[in-house]
């Protein structure tokens, strides 16, 4: 990994030339005080500092919430298909490792296994990455670091950026199209010393600790899942308190359950496919009325189920990274890390 | 500059279409779609949360059953046609009825999914326009009570408290609402208060998600609320729990109450609503004893024939304990709709013009007609929705015009209103599908959406907030502010603004409440909580602070208990309930197309306890026959301990189905508001 640094008016420039040459998203706070992902039109407007969007970075430009698939008409030579636009160059700016990690897991789970998915192919290659380390927890609720996941990336990314607090960011060049950028505006960066590169560390060592949380064992709680059923009791306890808003799911970086509809009126239509939530009872009912997780209670486990042991004997790891949105975004405070620090005994 | 062209993604802050509580969220729009919804973080309300309805609001604005041209009906079938030609035949008959039979044979019904502006203009076209008070909208059926008794005892229809105050409760009293259903993120708010040590005392015949955090759940008959309420005053009184000092300073009439509510002792009140004596003295100390007790209330206590007394007596137990005019405290009705709260406020409403100004008093009638620069507006109140179906069959309404209702599920006994609808002459509705009324109807105009055009709606704690235009009209639709100034103006009195800015700059020129307000106050901040009377008052979080009651001193009703006006009996053994689920809204007009909601709750069902599944020989999840002295219907069984023994839920929601096929058109005297939560049903057909 080569080290470079750029100073702040310079990123800005940086941020300026790639929302010209590309669509950029970087996280900007409106007039009303809230902070997301917009597209950039004023590089000054972006903010520098580490952040949490409320929606994960998955959810921009690779797996939304509603997004048209198809479009169809019935004629009397057969059905017309037609799929929709293709996805466009983007560059993500800004996002945490959390959602780094969490699109990391989408990979496996929508391009890397037996049936790729078209749309989610499509747009993963024409996306680049470049996130913000965070120095501290962007709130309370994140637990990163217990879960393994950062705060700062050690892959997957095309740039990393450190904020040094002296003026300067640090630079981790993590892929080809990282160096490119890289490249291609080279006056703006400069070499990184090994002065620079031992602060960094310092600062990636204290943002470790401040995200981690001691009484979360990852490991024991992985290993404990497979052997102990959840507490009755707890699980009873946090499906009395849910309202079933679907909030844990659509917030979360590594849901990946859709839904696949058609809007269609005569002959013609739209195929479109919905972000799922496996808090709702309809997400399990079977076509005759049945459904297997008629009880409240047995759909709450299920996500705990998924998460911390459905995934890692999927795809090898928790489906958990830590990013604590399932407790930012929930109405009544359900928070995982009850779960997970249950286990961790 | 950029060398291509960029895919134009933008966010939009808006408020949620759905229920009163406000939330706003970012639509996210991308070349001319909603993609997505985030809840705005910042928002007092929201704070980064959503109910399931709200994360997924957007999904029908794209849905291709959206009317997109105006509809006149020919030989029985609807043929598309222009605007113009749809406004000239409404202009012709509207104006020719009045004109034949005078004003008040025709009727318009605004409507609690529209904006403040929409209501104001639909409002000003009955009065200024057609000189008449027909003028009403569907807050006659859920809180036409609360206005009307809230009014009364303390001089301001609405909720007295705000919603940031609710997790600083010690004691809440939640009778007649299903609040994480109906109002979820103000149920949130209760479980999270419960759970930091508050007092939750839930007072429902059904056991809904709060009786799991409730420390008192008491099933109370349907229809007896008064009577326990004066039982819970009784023991308060009688153990000398009332807060004397804030009687003596602030109330006047607590010794009639004190009379009246004598002969109410648990025990009596035991026998009347089935709530065990102890239990019910229990909670009402607990309230008492409280620092911070808060009464919410829904419609489990307004749809009543007693509806505008249960509201009286929710009052009266406020005010008999000192729980009002502080925050976190209060008499706190939860109103359903987004926007059902500023369609009364701007006067969509039978008596009343915008800030409740009175239409009988001459006063105001000569302060509308100077603002608006007409004579002769009508002061005589107007007949309210429930009223308009018999009018029309006794042939003294001609003419109506709805916009964006749906009384053909929405009312009771829905045969009746059919009846009702197909006796008029000419029947206009204004709405975004073909919903069940506008099927019935001789011209249907397709209006927008709430994603398509800018606006205000008043949350359930008064606070006017903004909603904002992502998209582009769809199809030739055009927003229902615009659709009712192309209508006056068809008829003759030239209606034109640039935008909804101008029209509330007109509404707070004539609402003292709103006062203070406009388009560039509602920004800064989100939105602004009535009464705001000048433009550097920051709002009112709570009324009546320190008991200074809008009306000067709180009055006491001493109300006595009466009989629902019909009672289970031999022939119909079983007391039918409805409401609302927490999928769906209202008609399902919107939701039957917002694919994950609808598959929730596909179809109607009737919820039966399981006591009751066996003595009747019900099996869960088969089709049976409910009927009611008005009607049957067929619905799937749903055997469940949700409702009491005797009692059975149907929601109201769908067509196929219909609660409302069975419900009671009984009136509550006052308010006009029908008595949806009581009547006698058995199972099987009729005859
Ligand atoms: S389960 Fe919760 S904390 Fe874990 S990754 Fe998902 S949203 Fe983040
Ligand atoms: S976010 Fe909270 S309330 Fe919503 S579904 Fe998840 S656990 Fe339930
Ligand atoms: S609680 Fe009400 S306003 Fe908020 S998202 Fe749900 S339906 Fe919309």
């Amino acid at each position: 990994m080569k080290n470079l640094k750029v100073k702040t008016q310079n990123l800005v420039k940086l941020l300026d030339a790639l929302k010209d040459a590309s669509n950029l998203l970087a996280p900007q706070t409106d007039k009303y005080g809230d902070t997301y992902f917009q597209q950039v039109v004023d590089a000054s407007q972006v903010v520098l500092k580490h952040f949490k969007p409320l929606m994960p970075a998955v959810r921009e430009v690779l797996f939304g919430q509603l997004e048209d698939m198809i479009t169809f008409k019935d004629t009397a030579s057969g059905t017309k298909i037609k799929p929709v636009k293709a996805a466009k160059d983007t560059i993500l700016f800004g996002l945490p490792n959390c959602d780094l990690d969490g699109i990391l897991y989408n990979d496996e789970f929508f391009a890397k296994r037996e049936f790729a998915d078209f749309y989610y192919v499509n747009a993963r290659k024409k996306l680049t990455i470049i996130t913000l380390a965070c120095l501290t927890p962007p709130n309370e609720n994140c637990f990163c670091a217990s879960m393994g996941h950062g705060p700062f990336a050690e892959k997957g990314f095309d740039l990393q950026l450190t904020d040094m607090g002296d003026g300067f960011f640090l630079v981790n060049i993590g892929s080809k199209k990282g160096q490119k950028i890289v490249d291609d505006n080279s006056s703006l960066f400069e070499a990184a010393g090994e002065a620079d590169l031992s602060k960094w560390k310092e600062l990636k060592q204290q943002a470790e600790e401040s995200t981690t949380k001691k009484d979360v064992n990852k490991k024991k709680a992985l290993d404990n899942m497979g052997r102990t059923p959840l507490k009755e009791q707890m699980i009873i306890e946090i499906s009395d308190r849910c309202i079933s808003c679907g909030a844990c799911n659509y917030t979360c970086p590594t849901c990946t359950c859709f839904n696949v509809i058609d809007h269609k009126k005569d002959k013609a239509g739209t195929r479109k496919r919905v972000l799922d939530s496996c808090i709702l009872g309809g997400y399990f009912r079977m076509a005759g009325g049945h459904n297997p997780k008629e009880a409240k209670e047995d759909r709450t486990r299920n996500r705990y189920f998924c998460k911390l042991l459905w995934d890692k004997e999927k795809l090898g790891d928790s489906g958990c990274v830590g990013c604590g949105r399932c407790l930012d975004a929930c109405p009544v405070k359900v928070d995982i890390k009850d779960v997970i620090k249950q286990l961790s005994n | 500059m950029a060398k291509e062209k960029k895919s134009e993604v933008k966010n939009v802050l808006t408020t949620c279409i759905y229920c009163g509580c406000g939330c706003q969220f970012y639509f996210k729009v991308k070349d001319g779609k909603i993609i997505g919804i985030t809840p705005s973080q910042s928002h007092p309300v929201s704070q980064g949360q959503l109910c399931v309805k709200g994360w997924n609001a957007s999904e029908f604005v794209h849905h291709p059953e959206r009317l997109t041209h105006p509809l006149i009906k020919k030989d029985g079938k609807f043929k598309k046609a222009s605007w113009e030609q749809a406004l000239k035949l409404i202009a012709k008959k509207f104006t020719g009825h009045a004109k034949k039979s005078g004003s008040d044979s025709v009727a318009f019904f605004g409507s609690a999914k529209c904006t403040n502006e929409e209501n104001f203009l639909i409002m000003k076209l009955a009065r200024a326009v057609f000189k008449t008070n027909n003028i009403d909208h569907c807050a006659r059926l859920c809180h036409a009570s609360t206005v009307a008794g809230l009014a009364a005892t303390f001089g301001s229809g609405a909720m007295t408290n705000s919603i940031g105050g609710f997790e600083d409760c010690d004691v809440f009293l939640v009778t007649g609402s299903n609040t994480t259903e109906q109002h979820p993120l103000i149920g949130s708010r209760i479980i999270n208060a419960v759970k930091k040590g508050a007092t939750l005392i839930l007072v429902d015949p059904r056991a809904v998600q709060l009786a799991k955090h409730a420390k008192y759940h008491l099933p109370q008959n349907c229809g007896s609320d008064v009577a326990w309420l004066n039982g819970m005053m009784h023991v308060i009184i009688k153990e000398g729990l009332e807060d004397k000092e804030f009687i003596k300073n602030h109330t006047e009439g607590y010794e009639e109450l004190k009379k009246t509510v004598e002969k109410y002792t648990p025990e009596y009140v035991e026998k009347i609503s089935g709530i065990p004596a102890d239990k019910l003295a229990e909670a009402a100390r607990a309230f008492a004893k409280s620092k911070k007790s808060s009464i919410v209330y829904s419609m489990g206590i307004t749809q009543h024939t007693v509806g505008v007394d249960n509201v009286k007596s929710c009052a009266n137990l406020s005010m008999l304990t000192g729980n009002i005019g502080r925050a976190s405290t209060g008499v706190n009705p939860l109103r359903g709709q987004n926007n059902v709260q500023g369609a009364c406020d701007v006067g969509a409403l039978v008596n009343v013009y915008c800030g409740y100004q009175k239409v009988t008093d001459a006063a105001a009638k000569e302060k509308f007609e100077k603002a608006w620069g007409v004579t002769g507006i009508s002061d005589k109140i107007g007949a309210a929705v429930t009223l308009v179906p018999n009018q029309a069959l006794e042939g003294k309404i001609k003419a109506l015009y709805i916009m964006g209702e749906n009384p053909m599920v929405s009312d009771p006994n829905i045969t009746h209103v059919e009846k009702g609808l197909k006796a008029l002459d000419f029947l206009v509705v204004q709405d975004i599908f073909l919903t069940e009324t506008a099927q019935l109807a001789d011209v249907v105009l397709p209006g927008t959406s709430y994603a398509e055009k800018d606006g205000t709606y008043t949350n359930t704690e008064r606070r006017v907030e903004r909603i904002r235009k992502a998209i582009e009209p769809i199809g030739d639709t055009r927003p229902d502010w615009k659709i009712i100034c192309d209508v006056a103006t068809a008829c003759g009195y030239k209606m034109d603004y640039p935008s909804p800015k101008e029209i509330f700059d007109e509404l707070a020129e004539l609402a003292p409440i709103y006062h203070g307000m406009d388009f560039d106050r509602l920004e800064e901040k989100f939105g602004l909580q009535w009464p705001c009377p000048t433009k550097d008052h920051p709002g009112t979080p709570f009324l009546h602070k320190d008991g200074k009651f809008s009306k000067g001193k709180g009055t006491f009703f001493a109300v006595e208990y009466k009989d629902p006006a019909e009672m289970a009996d031999a022939e119909y053994p079983l007391t039918l309930t409805t409401g609302r689920s927490y999928f769906h809204w209202h008609t399902r007009t919107l939701t039957r197309r917002t694919s994950s909601l609808e598959r929730e709750v596909p179809e109607s069902y009737v919820e039966i306890n399981p006591a009751d599944a066996k003595k009747y020989k019900v099996r869960n999840g088969t089709l049976i026959k409910v009927s009611s002295r008005r009607g049957t219907i067929t619905v799937r069984a749903k055997v469940t301990e949700v409702p009491k023994v005797g009692t059975v839920f149907i929601p109201f929601h769908f067509a196929e189905g219909a609660a409302n096929r069975l419900t009671n058109d009984a009136l509550d005297p006052g308010a006009k508001i029908p008595e949806y939560k009581v009547c006698a049903v058995k199972f099987g057909g009729s005859k």
